[in-house]
């Protein structure tokens, strides 16, 4: 019985609440009083006002979208990024629910643990008639190469994780069991460390159980399956990649955890042990936690067509080298027709009920219970029993006559593939939007570790609400919304401050090949966006500032200028064939090459590679870094709405990139970790700064023009590459061609000459050669002195000569077309000897027989 | 009857192989009517790794990594197997089992038939299909017995499919092989099994050799012998019992069994993943020869 509450002035933000409810609230009685361990939250609601709330929870959204908290939708038309909806309201769990919650989710991780145990083990549960043969034999979860592997340590299941939701009837109901490799608990984090920075009010008088201490036990349970017991086993987070639609969650958990992030690419199989690809060489892998799903985990027995695992990976799991955790085959647990058979299990393996009440359900695979289904699908949902299937979930109550009568005639035909289950009134909690108080339907997602003692529960969790008022679609997918989880504490938990010391930490950490390549990129595509932005500014400028006058010279400079934002954009022909065509309407191509983010080569395209580089090493960038990334996207996303009439606009937006794209690397600079990670980025950078600048150059510098096209031509030159101060100061000359060489190639003074950058990634080369891995790292270093020793040597008085009919000086020409060959070659070889290109393919098979009788 | 098995696989790959990771299912088995007295894999170029495992399904399998650059494999696998004649399909033939019984036998007794009732799920290459279901129907009258449901099944889809190799792959749906009525010995068995599936009986596919000979007068060219492929239908209290749909005939001694599995899949002679991008040529010889 709950004590009768004083009536809560917050009746503006309920009001309406109840008109349409009929099911229990997790926050609200019917007679308008609230829960107990709700009232404080209310008070502090109340005390912080709608209008506040309002602004807080847009802030909240604010700091989750910068933060880069996303979750991906496959297919989803706004590209990679979905943002991650966060209530302000929490969900409160009373210290006493949350007992009995923790006791059941115990014994039911335990006993999921058993059966995970025997299918690959003995299968007594088949043999004695308590699990249904074809209810495992037809699952494609039950993975035949698995049978018999076993975890080291007593458990096979080392995270679990079930969907709860509460009943008609009060209790906390298991909705759904995810054994593979559970998704959410990062979000779990991230959702608590926001709510407490954006809206510390609300905890306030609340004693909320703490979340890190789960994460320290998670740890504890990995290093628990570590093969032969090693003591400091290297564990790595195996995710599908970026267009996972959890990618965030990976990087995020990855980082928190201090253990690295790798995709199948990265690893390879060898003389039975997995390996991690850096660059530095191979090290031996331990541990692997794994978000991939289990059955594309190894195309060499397991999916062929899978592209996301590490061929022969089962071979190093069999024979004990390596751990993968949840391990594979794990999936079966997620069988829905399961769930009619557990009481068995736990009889078999407890002699006990199962404390926690699942839905009840009924599978199709036996007579009775297909008939039962049938004749009730009007108040049933039908399910499959794998996720895979492409079959979705249908309430027997939404199908027309016809859509019912094909539903039966499949069960009827393949029975063993479906579940009937009861269909369930969750209970409400209370979301603000639209500055009231909703009821939304509510489903708690809990996670569970084994430890050495038993398993150990996350006090909290992952909570999501439909995304409509009376939906019943909660799923993140369809765009839930989410709840931070309070548990209440009956004791002041010990503060936990994240992971204490994680194995991982112990070790020197790795960059893997992917990552290295990822970053080379990041540095490479960096510089692009900013140089071609740069040049195509000056351009734009003298194009609408001549106003399209054909006044003889100043249409000679623009014709070259144009022709060298062909050149610098690789967008060939462009301006550099029928450019008096082209010079028409220049403005027109030039809004192609910036705003049209399908033509290779234009600004937007590039920026799209730098964005999915940047998201792909999502691991290696800092909160400050996140923010400023979320700034390009919008000013990415103002690019491509600028209209071709108008372009004028565009030098704004252009400036405001670049100023984005330095700010952005100044942070890292300042952040990144003086480590082979850096050394790839700046790398990078450097060579894509050598090989814009000599795509300038080559295209203005060899021809020979009058005196006014030149000054002109040198002015847009050094304006571009900011040069156009330090040469008046330097040279005191008017602009001419040989002091402008000095100066960009040869001036050690000028941190952009040509031969600056080569200094920088002379040094950079030297530091990969360092470490002792193959004969292979001189080379890069060698290559690249050379091309420094060249530009070191050269005659700016020899380069200059132009040819007296032509006006052409072939020597420099030449010059710049050697560097640029030797740079392409530099990063050609970094790619070949750092990088990971590891393609595999099936072994083909014969088609067909060619017996004849 | 002793064979001596010669089966060659090569491999050629346009461009360098750095890594190849291959699962061989190439040892046959030894079992019911027949032992295995002999057997030899020869890999070329020598294997940096190599293991036997028995799989699932209890048949001997042999994973091999090589880890340096080639450009072709050969795989040899030689064997020596005595064969005697097969005397379940002589049990089965006399056996009055109704096919609806066995079906209501697996239906009640689950925990029994628990590995036999694996056969009769849909697989990979063998879905549920209610075409296939339509065309098997016939042959299983109320009150046929299994056995001559098997036979007429094995007949009508010998008469229904045409053998044409090079019409079909691997991976052609068996529904599709129906529609078009040509394949090779595997889609003749992936048909008799997805038609004996459907009506709830349990079967799987069976890999091995047959012998062949020489058209009258001629002799026998090497490496003209071939891979086979049939059926193996479950009878209680006698076991797997054979059928080779392709040619209409009860295995006898002239049926060399490699291995057994739900389909194709579980079962392929060399199944592997080779880091390279570039294509692939193969080249496969079997011998089959009698000796003593």
């Amino acid at each position: 019985m709950e004590k009768q509450s004083p009536q809560l002035s917050i009746g503006e933000l309920t009001e309406g609440y109840f008109s349409q409810q009929h099911v229990l609230d997790e926050c609200f009685l019917h007679n308008n009083g609230a829960r107990e361990s709700w009232k404080n939250l209310l008070i502090n609601i109340e005390k912080l006002g709608t209008h506040e709330l309002k602004i807080r929870q847009q802030e909240l959204l604010k700091l989750l979208q910068e933060n880069g908290v996303t979750y991906n939708v496959y297919g989803d038309s706004n590209g990679l990024n979905r943002p991650w909806l966060l209530d302000t309201v929490p969900l409160i769990i009373s210290a006493v629910d949350w007992r009995s919650i923790e006791r059941g989710m115990k014994q039911r991780a335990f006993v999921l643990n058993k059966i995970l145990e025997d299918l690959y083990g003995e299968r007594a549960l088949i043999k004695k008639g308590i699990i249904p043969p074809e209810l495992i034999y037809s699952h494609p979860g039950f993975l035949r190469p698995c049978d018999k592997i076993k975890l080291p340590g007593d458990y096979q299941l080392t995270m679990y994780s079930a969907d709860l939701s509460r009943g008609p009837d009060g209790n906390v109901w298991v909705i759904k069991d995810r054994a593979q490799a559970p998704s959410g608990m990062g979000y779990a984090l991230e959702n608590r460390s926001a709510l407490s920075r954006i809206v510390p009010e609300l905890f306030q008088q609340y004693q909320v159980a703490k979340l890190g201490g789960f994460f320290n036990n998670m740890m504890q349970a990995l290093i628990q399956v570590a093969p032969q017991g090693k003591e400091n086993p290297r564990i790595v987070l195996l995710t599908p990649g970026p267009r996972n639609e959890t990618y965030f969650e990976h990087a995020f958990l990855a980082s928190y955890l201090g253990i690295t992030l790798v995709q199948g690419e990265d690893l390879i199989m060898r003389d039975s042990f997995v390996w991690i690809k850096t660059v530095e060489g191979l090290e031996k892998v331990d541990i692997i936690v794994r978000r991939v799903d289990d059955t594309f985990c190894d195309p060499l027995e397991l999916r062929e067509d899978s592209q996301l695992g590490i061929p022969g990976l089962l071979q190093a799991v069999r024979k004990g080298n390596v751990a993968v955790a949840n391990p594979l085959g794990s999936s079966i647990l997620e069988n829905t027709g399961l769930m009619a058979f557990l009481h068995g299990a736990f009889q078999y393996f407890l002699k006990e009920d199962p404390i926690i009440p699942m839905i009840a359900t009924w599978w199709c695979g036996q007579k009775k219970e297909m008939d039962y289904v049938i004749e009730h699908i009007d108040t049933l949902v039908i399910k499959t029993i794998e996720r895979m299937s492409g079959f979705r979930t249908v309430m027997g109550s939404q199908l027309s006559k016809a859509q019912k009568e094909e539903l039966i005639r499949k069960i009827k035909f393949e029975p063993f593939r479906y579940v009937g289950q009861e269909e369930i009134a969750f209970s409400t909690s209370p979301v603000f939007t639209r500055d009231k108080l909703e009821p939304r339907f509510t489903v708690l997602r809990s996670y569970l570790v084994a430890n050495k003692g038993g398993y150990e529960m996350m006090r909290g969790g992952l909570t999501r609400c439909s995304p409509q008022k009376g939906s019943f679609l909660v799923s993140n997918q369809d765009g839930g919304i989410s709840k931070d989880t309070w548990v209440e504490a009956t004791f002041k938990t010990t503060p936990s401050s994240g992971v204490h010391a994680t194995p991982d930490m112990k070790r020197k950490a790795v960059l893997p090949s992917r990552a290295a390549e990822n970053l080379f990129w990041v540095g490479r595509y960096t510089q692009r966006v900013i140089r071609t932005s740069r040049f195509i500014r000056i351009v734009l400028r003298n194009l609408t500032q001549t106003g399209y006058v054909n006044s003889g010279n100043e249409t000679d400079s623009l014709h070259v200028l144009l022709q060298t934002v062909t050149h610098i954009t690789d967008t060939y022909p462009g301006f550099v064939e029928d450019a008096a065509a082209e010079l028409a309407n220049p403005l027109e191509e030039i809004h192609q090459l910036i705003c049209n983010p399908d033509r290779a080569g234009s600004i937007l395209f590039t920026l799209n590679n730098l964005l999915k580089s940047m998201y792909a090493a999502r691991d290696r960038w800092t909160v400050d870094s996140w923010r400023i990334i979320d700034d390009i996207e919008n000013v990415k996303r103002r690019i491509a709405a600028v209209e071709p009439d108008g372009i004028r606009h565009v030098l704004s937006l252009l400036d405001q990139l670049t100023s984005g794209l330095l700010s952005f690397s100044e942070m890292t600079r300042q952040s990144m970790y003086r480590s082979d990670g850096r050394t790839m980025y700046r790398m990078g950078q450097l060579m894509e700064e050598i090989l814009m600048e000599l795509a300038q150059y080559r295209s203005i510098l060899p021809q020979q023009y009058d005196e006014s096209t030149e000054f002109q031509l040198l002015e847009a030159l050094l304006l571009s590459n900011q040069n156009l101060s330090s040469y008046r100061s330097v040279y005191r000359t008017s602009l001419n061609v040989v002091p402008t060489i000095d100066l960009l190639f040869l001036n050690s003074q000028n941190p952009t000459s040509i031969f600056s950058q080569l200094e920088g990634l002379l040094k950079y080369a030297r530091n990969l050669s360092q470490k002792g891995g193959g004969v292979n790292d001189n080379e890069i270093s060698r290559l690249v002195f050379e091309c420094y020793s060249q530009v070191r040597l050269m005659n700016i008085e020899v380069l200059t000569v132009a040819d007296e009919k032509t006006g052409h000086r072939k020597a420099l020409d030449g010059f710049c077309e050697q560097l640029q060959t030797q740079i392409s070659t530099i990063s050609t070889k970094l790619n070949s000897h750092y990088f990971s290109h590891t393609l595999y393919q099936p072994q083909s098979s014969k088609d067909g027989f060619q017996f004849e009788v | 009857m002793h064979y001596k098995i010669k089966h060659t696989t090569e491999y050629h790959y346009q461009e360098t192989v750095s890594t190849g990771h291959n699962r061989l299912c190439l040892i046959p088995l030894t079992g019911v009517g027949q032992k295995c007295l002999s057997s030899n894999v020869t890999i070329h170029p020598i294997p940096d790794e190599l293991e036997y495992r028995k799989d699932f399904f209890g048949n001997t399998l042999l994973f091999i990594s090589i880890y340096k650059e080639h450009e072709d494999l050969e795989i040899v696998s030689e064997s020596t197997i005595e064969i005697d004649s097969r005397e379940l399909a002589d049990q089965a033939m006399h056996s009055t089992l109704v096919w609806g019984d066995l079906r209501n036998q697996l239906a009640t007794h689950g925990e029994v038939y628990a590995d036999v009732i694996q056969y009769t799920l849909p697989s990979l290459h063998v879905p549920q299909h209610e075409v296939i279901k339509k065309f098997a129907s016939d042959c299983f009258p109320e009150d046929a017995t299994l056995w001559s449901g098997c036979i007429s099944l094995m007949q009508k889809i010998y008469s229904t499919l045409e053998f044409k190799p090079g019409f079909t792959t691997v991976n052609t749906p068996v529904e599709s092989v129906l529609t078009s009525g040509k394949g090779v010995c595997q889609d003749f068995a992936h048909l008799m099994i997805a038609c004996l599936r459907n009506m709830g009986l349990p079967a799987r596919y069976v890999s091995g050799y047959i012998e062949t000979l020489p058209p009258p007068g001629k002799e026998k060219l090497v490496g003209s012998d071939a891979s086979h492929a049939w059926v193996a239908v479950y009878f209680p209290d006698i076991g797997w019992v054979e059928f080779d749909p392709t040619n209409n005939l009860l295995p006898s001694h002239k049926h060399i069994t490699v291995a057994f599995g739900r389909d194709y899949m579980d079962v392929a002679p060399i199944k592997g993943i080779i880091f390279s991008s570039g294509k692939q040529n193969i080249l496969v010889k079997v011998d089959v020869n009698r000796i003593g």
